[in-house]
């Protein structure tokens, strides 16, 4: 029976889903930063215009995004590949829990650090 | 024309005790059109008789002879020896357990195949007097899909499979897709239910080689996504 | 010699072959009877598999149609020596039964309307033969396969039972009570007694003893032999058919449905032909009529090529659109084998040895039976056949198109039906006979342990050319009695045969070398009742008896094994008295 990860109760349609999503928002996030970076500030680069810019609530809603898509994104992947290559419960659960851990870890640490700027 | 070409097969005999080999056979030639089949039968009917393999109807239709021919699964009856680079190296379908040779056991892909109730389910009875209706529109549907005949070159060339047998893979995915939309079938939930898995339609990377190794020149990969965008559109 | 298993098994209803008939019957029994089926192959690699062209019913979707009308192309078709008992039966229940094949979920191509679509094909009539009809049902060009595939697919949501990769080896009786079969396991070796109450035997044709063919490498009517050596009779053997179209060179058949369709035969002058040899409806005569006049034009230089050896089947002008939708799978055989893509250029054809009239003899109830002139037919107990590898007998000297995939069907149905019941009634299991399988286990255990300097291949070669050339299309006492001693000849030197394989798994060379042990066994039958049989009907035409020859040979023949392996004829009359309309007399046959 094809009941092997059944108990999860998961059965991968929503992380297939917003992986996509995630890549669309990453793509339309990186063209933000890059082109805002490089051209949309006037006159030449000072500490203060970038500082502006990221304690603006508007950049640090972006970038909330940002940090929210990049970790799902990059921790989902790893996730497939653990699904696709390690068959064990025992290490598939270390693995995948460290991957939690880290996933949360990041996103604390960015979200504080996006907040508190 | 060359006159012979060289045949490098996949020998294996479990009750020899050695470990799988290669062996060179000369296969001579005789006329224009010559298929691999066709030299293995040579090899097999004039030098080496232990040779073995499936093969029945030799066109094409039945499935038996599924090989891999210079790193490319394909059907041994309908794949012209002048076609492929010599040496012609021949063996068995990739990460199957090996029989003997160049057979395989293929009962995992027949499980997976049964498990998605490849069948016609209907909820009411059918007409007493004449066939159910189905627009020719709705019939069409079927096609790309209906031909499958099950040789296991797709889901034995599936990276994803290699990794995981647990897998469903594309022949069994793409055959669950045709009673899904055919209009006669009310079925959909259940199956949709039963491939809705880590090891059912999620777990195709859209790779393609399914889509390269088919001989009935199939599509299992738009098969599952669309299985996918259905079960996502279902839910959202 | 080392000691092989021998493991027993017991099941109510046995059925032997997994193509169309076996999975219809095995679909029937299994709602009653514990039933096993046992099959050399995986069940959806079975031959009935490649059947293209449709399966005929008096449906009438495109036109309106009657079943008498379908029962008289039938006996016509046969050339007057189908059982007309059987006939009626068969056309009459034609129509409900593939109603049910679509409500087993079988993917007719349809019609505005929603209806089940259907063709033209060679020999289907109406009005008694005044046009030709659309009466083939079809599921593009592969109905075979979306039959086998659907009716396997029943069988497994019906949770049968399957041996597969078993090979039969010997009929098991006690006294005059078939109780079963000995089979041996193709993938680790080791004999099988299979041990029931109702076998059924549905093994398939055998023209694979012809070089060209269309058959499969399984086609080697290995049935047929088992029947014989078991000491019944086998029925009307020299009734070969020879499609006219199979690709020339490979053999591979292009279907009738491309002439349902709208294409045509021309010979090297660009002449349509056909319109000498049967003026009503040219290409769409019966098979055996359009085989015939191919090889007249060719022996009178008119072939095409430079050898003169083939006629082109011209379809291009029916327009790519209609070929890719309706013909997808012949544009493939034809790109493949022949090299030609139809929706531009002709496609070189020959006629190719397709299809086994002969068979088991049984009744309309697909219970196997024994008869001869003056012996009414009684059915052996619990042994029954359907498909190809039976003679009812619907198809008599030659078969009309599409009937075999509605044959196939209907007698496998009533097989099962009849077998089940018939297990149902039977309280205890007629024991095994003392030394059960004792000539089939010493065949495997000698091919297993002998040297010698004969190989399969070089006698099967021999056979098939011979065969080709001497007991084809065309037939004189000449050929025919050249090829007996042939065929003698080769049977001494199967004597000797050797296999370079002695293992127990997957032992393709044993298997081959069975099935040539098989196939010289039935081919003396072919030739002796060829021989015997001084008139020309159906598919078996003697040139120097060119006319039917109602008075003295309107029978079926039939062939018994002596135990020195030669032929033993004898005859039966035809069924003539349908089940409830009039009889159709014998008429002389023109399309």
């Amino acid at each position: 029976m094809l009941a092997k990860y059944f108990g999860s109760g998961r059965s991968g349609a929503f992380d297939w889903y917003f992986q996509r999503v995630s890549g669309v928002g990453l793509l339309v996030t990186l063209f933000l930063h890059f082109f805002v970076l490089h051209y949309a500030t006037e006159g030449p680069l000072t500490y203060a215009k970038v500082m502006a810019r990221l304690s603006s609530p508007a950049w640090k809603a972006i970038d909330i995004t940002f940090l929210v898509f990049a970790i799902y994104h990059a921790m989902n992947g790893f996730k497939l590949i653990i699904d696709d290559y390690v068959h064990g419960t025992g290490l598939r659960a270390i693995l995948i829990g460290a991957l939690w851990v880290l996933a949360i870890a990041f996103l604390g640490l960015g979200l504080l650090t996006i907040v508190s700027l | 024309m060359a006159k012979s070409v060289t045949f490098s097969v996949f020998r294996y005999d479990p009750e020899q005790g050695r470990k799988p080999h290669y062996t060179d056979y000369q296969v001579d030639i005789e006329r224009p059109g010559m298929m691999v089949l066709d030299g293995l039968n040579q090899i097999r009917w004039r030098q080496d008789g232990t040779l073995a393999y499936r093969r029945s109807c030799r066109e094409g239709v039945c499935g038996s002879d599924g090989i891999n021919v210079n790193g490319v699964n394909m059907l041994s009856c309908i794949t012209h020896i002048e076609d492929l680079k010599d040496p012609i190296v021949v063996q068995p379908l990739p990460s199957m357990p090996v029989i003997k040779d160049l057979v395989v056991d293929l009962t995992d892909f027949y499980e997976k195949f049964y498990l998605v109730k490849p069948y016609l389910i209907t909820k009411g009875p059918p007409p007493s007097d004449r066939e159910r209706l189905q627009t020719p529109e709705q019939r069409k549907l079927l096609d790309g899909l209906y031909e499958c005949i099950l040789c296991a070159c797709c889901t034995t060339s599936c990276p994803s499979y290699w990794a995981d047998p647990e897998y469903l893979g594309p022949s069994a995915l793409l055959n669950a897709w045709r009673f899904i939309v055919d209009s006669r079938d009310d079925g959909a939930d259940e199956r949709l239910e039963i491939i809705n898995n880590r090891n059912g339609a999620w777990r195709c990377h859209t790779i393609l080689n399914c889509v390269e190794a088919c001989p009935k020149l199939l599509n299992p990969t738009e098969a599952i996504g669309q299985i996918k965008k259905t079960i996502v559109q279902r839910k959202f | 010699m080392a000691n092989i298993d021998v493991t027993i098994h017991k099941h109510d209803v046995l059925i032997v072959g997994a193509g169309g008939a076996g999975l219809r019957a095995a679909l029937e029994a299994s709602r009653q009877v514990n039933t096993a089926v046992i099959s050399q192959v995986y069940p959806t690699r079975s031959h009935t598999v490649s059947a293209q062209g449709g399966i005929a019913a008096s449906l009438g979707n495109v036109e309106p149609d009657n079943w008498l009308w379908h029962m008289f192309d039938t006996v016509k078709g046969s050339d007057y020596l189908g059982d007309q008992d059987a006939i009626e039966f068969l056309c009459r229940t034609a129509p409900e039964v593939v109603i049910e094949l679509e409500h087993m979920g079988l993917p007719f191509s349809r019609i505005e309307g929603g209806t089940i679509f259907q063709r033209r094909f060679g020999g289907h009539t109406k009005d008694y033969g005044k046009e030709a009809v659309c009466r083939a049902c079809a599921a593009a060009d592969r109905t075979g396969h979306t039959l086998l595939h659907t009716l396997f697919e029943q069988c497994i949501k019906n949770g049968v039972a399957f041996y597969n990769e078993f090979f039969a080896l010997e009929i098991l009786k006690n006294e005059d009570h078939v109780v079963g079969v000995l089979a041996w396991d193709i993938v680790h070796g080791g004999f099988h007694i299979f041990h029931s109450k109702a076998t059924m035997f549905a093994t398939g044709g055998y023209t694979r003893v012809y070089r060209t063919t269309s058959n499969a490498h399984i086609n080697t009517g290995d049935g047929l032999s088992l029947t014989l050596r078991a000491g019944l009779c086998v029925e009307d053997l020299e009734f070969v058919q020879f499609h006219p179209t199979g690709i020339y060179g490979a053999g591979n058949l292009i279907t009738e449905g491309v002439r349902g369709e709208g294409g045509y035969l021309l010979n090297k002058n660009g002449d349509r032909f056909m319109k000498t040899y049967a003026p009503t409806v040219w290409d769409l005569a019966s098979r055996d009529v359009v085989s015939r006049a191919m090889a007249e034009e060719m022996r009178h230089g008119r072939g095409c090529g430079e050898k003169g050896d083939f006629m082109l089947l011209k379809l291009d002008h029916l327009g790519a659109d209609l070929i890719h939708e309706r013909l997808p799978g012949i544009w493939d055989l034809a790109h493949v084998f022949a090299h030609v893509d139809c929706t531009k250029e002709p496609i070189p054809v020959t006629p190719t040895a397709h299809y086994s009239m002969g068979g088991i003899p049984t009744n309309r109830f697909a219970e196997v039976v024994i008869g001869s002139m003056d012996q009414p037919e009684q059915p052996v107990k619990g042994f029954y056949a359907a498909g190809e590898s039976a003679c009812a007998s619907v198809h008599g000297a030659n078969r009309l198109g599409c009937n075999s995939l509605l044959d196939i069907v209907v007698f496998g149905r009533e097989g099962g039906r009849k077998m089940a019941a018939f297990a149902a009634s039977l309280g205890e299991y007629v024991p095994l006979p003392d030394q059960a399988g004792a000539m089939g286990t010493a065949e495997v255990k000698n091919l297993l342990a002998t040297t010698g300097k004969e190989r399969m291949d070089s006698i099967w070669e021999v056979l098939r050319d011979t065969m080709e050339k001497n007991c084809g299309v065309f037939r004189t006492e000449e050929t025919l009695t050249a090829q007996k001693q042939i065929v003698e000849q080769l049977c001494r030197r199967f004597k000797t045969v050797a296999i370079d394989d002695k293992s127990m798994t997957y032992n393709l060379d044993l298997l081959e070398t069975l099935e040539l042990g098989h196939m010289l066994d039935f081919s003396r039958a072919i030739v002796d009742g060829a021989l015997a049989r001084q008139e020309s009907r159906g598919g078996h035409y003697r040139d120097d008896y060119p006319k039917r020859d109602d008075v003295t040979w309107h029978k079926h023949s039939l062939a018994y094994q002596e135990p020195d392996g030669s032929i033993r004829l004898d005859y039966k009359p035809v069924r003539m008295k349908p089940l409830t309309v009039p009889t159709f007399p014998p008429k002389e046959r023109v399309y």
